[in-house]
Formats: structure tokens, C-alpha cells, sequence
């Protein structure tokens, strides 16, 4: 996945992101790689500072139309949800 | 006596209308016949349009019919198959069909309309062909009286008076009152000019039609009307009347794309069509399916489905109880069928599988339905759930190949099971290099658990491993288990043992039941127990014999496998083989193993 490269993931997060999915979703991934990469920049964009570990453990859900994608983070409250992420990406699985 | 020259011309005109042959009785005569024929074109003509109305309430009744047909083929094939393999243009059919019935129901509307005028031309015909016979008879009557007058005037008869003059006149009527007037001098006193009026007519030369034609200027109103002209201007042609041919319409509307004389025309329908379809789908997903403009961009092979199609997937979903507005727009291209079918396996086992689940799981229909199920039906087989902390399955794990999911089930139960058990999505990872990571700090004495049972991050990360302990720890750091297979065909008796349980693992033969019967149970039962009564830790999961993790499933498995096979093989094969094939171990540490099992074992082993 090294276009993730793109997007200032070092070596050891893309490895990371590799390790952490099986070979069908690196392949899938790979294969929607602009749609991925459109997704974490909307991540950036929002101000979610650590997009990064929330795609090396959640690149699945970057596999998602863009307007679902979004309206995961944008359905709450900007401020309160960025402070939860910022502290623990684990709230995806709760949003 | 100058009787002036407007009296003059309506002496002539009386006295032409003296013949027998005069132009009223030759004109009513005239009407008559065109009456007749009048009469007689109306009819035949709307027996040829009420015909040719029926035949268009045949064919429009007919082309409805089979344009409900078509549509309903064509739906019921879009349901099936698949709109862009529809073998005809249904658009294209439909169109025609509206088209076509659109035409027939004007011309028969214009047909309605010259019946209707027919039929009012044929009443009044009807009227002048019986009133002529009684007009007839009644100018020629008229006639004689004018001649009788006008003989006796001539002849200086004395009841010529102005009463008996005017009473005739008047029955022509043809003459008003004033030109009446103007003539009774000149015809109680011919000399005065009807005298001259007669012969005039005879010696001049001037012939009935030109007096009459001036008489019927003024006698316009006795004329007998004509029967409506626009009988004849109504008159159809064969054309018109040609019969509706459905195939030569169908034909046309299959061909447009070939047919050359149209094909400044038909080409311009098709991309109408075409666009018009990618426009209706793009909008039906936008309408029902909430999506974005940004989601088709990235997406765009959702263009290439048809309506039908879309609409197929919608219904499965929603037959499934799965919420269409969900899904992501790959999963409709890859195939809703497929994304249904791995719902219903997962949940066949047990697990709850929401939409916000499939939401955010979108490569469902990527993962082959074997595997999905193979994976399921090895975490059963282990007691393994993929249910995480959320409450949600962890359905990443079954993407993943069944033989490597159970490799990494092997590998982590002989080092920590829990990396498994407490976050399932850990299954889905390539583990080599954190269950290494987890080794070293096992060996080391290093914590790596943290307080909610999850590991530590410097166990996912290599690098951070190595910034904290400063040596690299990867999946290279792990004995090797082929090492340990060609350690073990080296100790064994019969290497037949070996090769057998290879066979097993790979050929997924694992994930079938083992049948044993009477004496295979026993020999199955007395080694197991000899094997767990050894372990200096009670775990259903793993037995731990000399400081070394087994793990029970694996053993369990490799020595039914090789007791059902009935290979030859002595107990302590079977033991060394079913507790040490796959193995990440150090080869090393078997004596010491076989020692804990059996210190006999290990005298023999020693001697040899």
C-alpha cells in the first residue's frame, strides 16, 4: 500500500497497515486506492490528527462510498468527537 | 314605351322560364342526380370507414395488448437476467407502440369525422331525391300557368289583369315584387314589351341558357341546395386503409441501428435512450439509495448496471433484511447476491449481522462464500468466537484463507491464546511478527498485557519494539516449523506418520469430522490421557509439558487423524507426531518433552 506514502504514512505505518488486514483487503485496498486515499484526506481535512492509526486498524470502513464514510464522523458533534478520537480511535467501532 | 332595360331583361328571363327545358326544372332535375350520386359515394365510402375504424379498434386493442406484454416481458427479464442482454430494444418497442397507437386513434378520429359528414350529406340527398319529384311537378305546373299567361297576354286575352299577372309571378319565385311591378304593363300590353321580349328571344338568337342563367341570378333562393362537397374531399386512400403490420413496426424499431435510410434518424433515438436510462438510473440511486455524485465518481461501474438490475439488488436486500441505503455502491456491482449469501452464513453460526455492520465491512461480496464458511466452521470446531468487546462480530477475520487463519490460531494458542480470544481481530492480522514479540517478552519476563487484557503496542510495532528493547523481533524470530517437521521425520519410527499429517493440513481435511470406532477410541483415548495427564497446567485449550506449550485442539486432531488411518505406527510415534508437526518450536526442546512424558522414552531414546 505504498500509496499511502502520499499522505505521510512512514514505512512502518503502511507496514503496520498491512499486517493488521489479510490479503483480500490489502488487495481490495489497494485496488480502491483513490477512494481511499479520498477518504483519509477528508479524515485530515476534518481535523481528525490521527487518521493514521484509525486507517492501520479501520481500513476496511475506507472502503466505504464517501458520503457514508463522512456521515460517520459528521453525524455528531465536530469539537466533542475529535477530542474522543484523538484520545482512543477505537470510538470508530461506536460511531 | 320605353319599359327600361332592367324590365326588358326580366321579360326575357319570364319568358325562357316558359320552356319545358327551362333551367329550374333542368337544375332541380340536376340536383336530384347529384343527390343520387352524392348519396350513393357517402355511402359506399362509409362502409369503407367504419370498416377501416373497426381495424383500428382491432389493431390499437391489439398493439395495447402486446405492448403490456412486452413491458411485462421485459420486466420480468430484467428481474432474471439482465436489461443489457434483453434480446430486443424495449424502449424503442414501447415508443413504436405509442407511436403507432397515437396514429391510429387520429386517423380514426378524422374517419369518425367524415362518417359523420357522410352521413349528413346522405340525409340531405335523401331529402332533394324525394322532394325533386313534387318540386318537378310543381314548377312544371308553375310553367304551364306562366305560359298560359303570358299565350293569353300575347293573344290580347282579356283576364290578363294585374291580380291573375301578379299571383303567377309571384309562384315563380324568382322575381321580386318591385320587378313584378315593372313588368305587368308589358305583359297586359304586349305591344309594350313582351311581344318584343319574345321575339327577341327567338330572332336574336339569345339561347335559354343565357336568359335562364340571368333568371337564376335572381332566383337563386329556388334553387335545391347541394349536398355537402366535403363528401369528395373526404375520400381515403389505399394506403390509408392498409393493414397495421406489428412485425414490419418491430422489425423497424430492432433495426434502427442498421437500417441506413434512418440512419440520420434512429441513431439519435438509441443514444437517446441510452442517456435517458444512465440519466433514470443515476437518479433512482440518488432518489432511493441517498447517494452522492462523489459516491458514482468513485464508483462508476454502478453506471453499467441497468435499472432492472439496481432494482433487483434493492429487493434482494430488502428481502434479506438488509437496508439497501447501506450497502456501499462496490458491493452492488460485485453483486448483492454474494454480499446476501456471506450474511447468511455468518449468521447461520450464530453471529448478529446489522447494517451498520455491513456499512462498514464493504468487500463482503469480494470474500468467496467456502471460505467464509470453511473459516466459521474452524472457530466453531475451536470454540472460537469472532465476537469483539463492541458486540459485534469481527467479520475482517473471515477474508481471510482458512488454512492460514488456522496456521495463526495454531501459532498463537502455543504462545498466548488470549491475543485471539480477547479481540478476535487480531485473527485477521499477519501475526508472525507479534506472537515472536510476545515470545521474547514471555521468555524475558516482560509485561505486554495491559489492564483491559489487550497487548501492549510495542507488540504490533516492530519498530517501537525496537526503540523500547532495542533488538528486532520478527516473525524470523520464530523456530521454524518446517525445522520442526524435518526434526520430527528424523525421531520417528515410521516418517509415514509425518507425511500423513502433511496431507491432512494441507488437503483441509481438518475441518471434517474423524470417525474412530471401538478400538481406534480406546488406543485415541489411552494416548490423549497419557499426553494431558503430564501437563503441569490445567487448560482445556493447551497442555504445558516441560515448560512448552501444545495446543489440545491440534493434538486431538493429528492423533484421530492418524489412528483412523491405521497407519503402523508405535504409541510414541503417534504421540511425538500429533504434539510436535507445525510446530514453531526449537527442535531441541522434544527430548526434553519426551522425557516429561515417559523418562523411559527417553532412556531409549538416549541408548539409540
Amino acid at each position: 500500500m505504498n500509496f499511502l506514502e502520499e499522505l505521510n504514512f512512514s514505512e512502518d505505518e503502511i507496514k503496520q497497515a498491512e499486517n493488521n488486514v489479510t490479503d483480500l483487503l490489502i488487495k481490495e485496498l489497494i485496488s480502491a486506492k483513490d477512494l481511499v486515499i479520498h477518504n483519509l484526506k477528508f479524515l485530515q481535512e476534518y481535523g481528525i490528527d490521527n487518521y493514521k492509526q484509525i486507517y492501520i486498524n479501520y481500513s476496511r470502513l475506507f472502503l466505504m462510498d464517501p458520503s457514508k464514510f463522512q456521515k460517520i464522523f459528521t453525524k455528531y458533534e465536530k469539537n466533542s468527537l475529535l477530542e474522543k478520537l484523538n484520545s482512543n480511535i477505537d470510538v470508530v467501532e461506536f460511531l | 314605351m320605353n319599359i327600361g332595360y332592367k324590365a326588358e331583361t326580366d321579360l326575357h328571363k319570364l319568358v325562357s322560364l316558359t320552356r319545358e327545358d327551362n333551367e329550374i326544372i333542368t337544375e332541380i332535375k340536376a340536383s336530384e342526380k347529384e343527390a343520387v350520386d352524392t348519396k350513393k359515394q357517402a355511402e359506399t365510402e362509409n362502409v369503407d370507414f367504419n370498416a377501416r375504424v373497426a381495424e383500428i379498434d382491432e389493431n390499437v386493442k391489439g398493439l395495447l395488448g402486446f405492448n403490456e406484454s412486452i413491458i411485462k416481458i421485459g420486466k420480468d427479464y430484467i428481474n432474471v437476467i439482465d436489461t443489457n442482454k434483453l434480446p430486443f430494444d424495449m424502449p424503442s418497442i414501447t415508443q413504436a407502440a405509442k407511436i403507432i397507437v397515437e396514429n391510429e386513434e387520429a386517423e380514426k378520429k378524422d374517419l369518425l369525422n367524415k362518417i359523420e359528414d357522410n352521413t349528413k350529406a346522405i340525409e340531405e340527398a335523401k331529402n332533394i331525391i324525394s322532394e325533386a319529384p313534387l318540386r318537378l311537378k310543381q314548377e312544371e305546373t308553375i310553367r304551364k300557368e306562366l305560359k298560359t299567361l303570358l299565350d293569353r297576354a300575347l293573344s290580347g286575352a282579356d283576364d290578363v289583369d294585374k291580380r291573375r299577372i301578379r299571383e303567377t309571378l309571384s309562384k315563380l319565385n324568382v322575381f321580386s315584387e318591385e320587378e313584378i311591378e315593372a313588368m305587368l304593363l308589358p305583359i297586359m300590353f304586349p305591344e309594350q314589351g313582351l311581344k318584343a321580349a319574345v321575339e327577341s328571344f327567338v330572332e336574336k338568337g339569345k339561347t335559354t341558357s343565357d336568359m335562364v342563367k340571368d333568371a337564376l341570378e335572381f332566383g337563386a333562393k329556388k334553387v335545391a341546395k347541394k349536398p355537402a362537397s366535403t363528401v369528395k374531399k373526404t375520400s381515403t386512400t389505399k394506403a390509408a386503409t392498409k393493414a397495421f403490420d406489428l412485425d414490419a413496426h418491430l422489425n423497424a424499431a430492432r433495426n434502427t441501428k442498421k437500417e441506413e435510410p434512418k440512419k440520420s434518424d434512429e441513431p439519435k433515438k438509441v443514444v437517446k435512450t441510452e442517456k435517458v436510462v444512465k440519466e433514470s438510473i443515476e437518479d433512482f440511486l440518488k432518489q432511493n439509495l441517498d447517494v452522492t455524485d462523489e459516491d458514482i465518481k468513485f464508483t462508476p461501474a454502478i453506471l453499467n448496471m441497468s435499472l432492472g438490475e439496481v432494482k433487483e439488488a434493492i429487493k434482494l436486500c430488502q428481502e434479506n433484511g438488509i437496508d439497501p441505503k447501506e450497502v456501499s455502491l462496490k458491493e452492488f456491482v460485485n453483486g448483492i447476491k454474494k454480499l446476501v449469501e456471506n450474511v447468511k452464513t455468518i449468521k447461520k453460526y450464530g453471529y448478529e449481522v446489522n447494517d451498520m455492520l455491513i456499512a462498514k465491512n464493504p468487500y463482503l461480496t469480494v470474500i468467496p462464500n467456502e471460505r467464509v464458511s470453511n473459516d466459521l466452521e474452524l472457530l466453531a470446531q475451536r470454540g472460537m468466537s469472532l465476537v469483539r468487546y463492541t458486540g459485534n462480530p469481527a467479520l475482517i477475520v473471515v477474508s481471510r484463507e482458512t488454512n492460514k487463519l488456522e496456521s495463526a490460531i495454531h501459532l498463537i494458542e502455543t504462545i498466548d491464546e488470549n491475543y485471539f480470544r480477547i479481540d478476535p481481530v487480531n485473527m485477521a492480522k499477519i501475526i508472525g511478527g507479534p506472537a515472536a514479540r510476545m515470545n521474547y517478552c514471555q521468555e524475558n519476563g516482560i509485561n505486554y498485557i495491559k489492564a483491559d487484557g489487550t497487548v501492549e503496542s510495542f507488540i504490533e510495532s516492530a519498530k517501537e519494539f525496537k526503540e523500547l528493547f532495542g533488538i528486532d523481533i520478527d516473525s524470523k524470530s520464530l523456530p521454524s516449523a518446517k525445522k520442526c517437521n524435518e526434526a520430527l521425520i528424523e525421531m520417528v519410527e515410521n516418517p509415514d506418520v509425518v507425511m500423513a499429517l502433511s496431507d491432512f493440513w494441507k488437503s483441509g481435511k481438518y475441518l471434517e469430522s474423524i470417525e474412530l470406532d471401538q478400538e481406534q477410541m480406546e488406543r485415541f483415548m489411552k494416548i490423549f490421557n497419557n499426553i494431558k495427564a503430564k501437563s503441569t497446567v490445567a487448560s482445556n485449550s493447551v497442555v504445558v509439558i516441560a515448560g512448552k506449550k501444545f495446543g489440545i485442539f491440534n493434538i486431538q486432531k493429528n492423533l484421530s487423524w492418524l489412528i483412523s488411518k491405521k497407519i503402523e505406527a508405535s504409541d510414541n510415534d503417534l504421540i511425538n507426531a500429533s504434539m510436535w508437526y507445525g510446530e514453531h518450536k526449537n527442535p531441541e526442546s522434544i527430548k526434553e518433552v519426551n522425557i516429561a512424558l515417559d523418562p523411559n522414552t527417553m532412556s531409549m531414546s538416549l541408548a539409540a
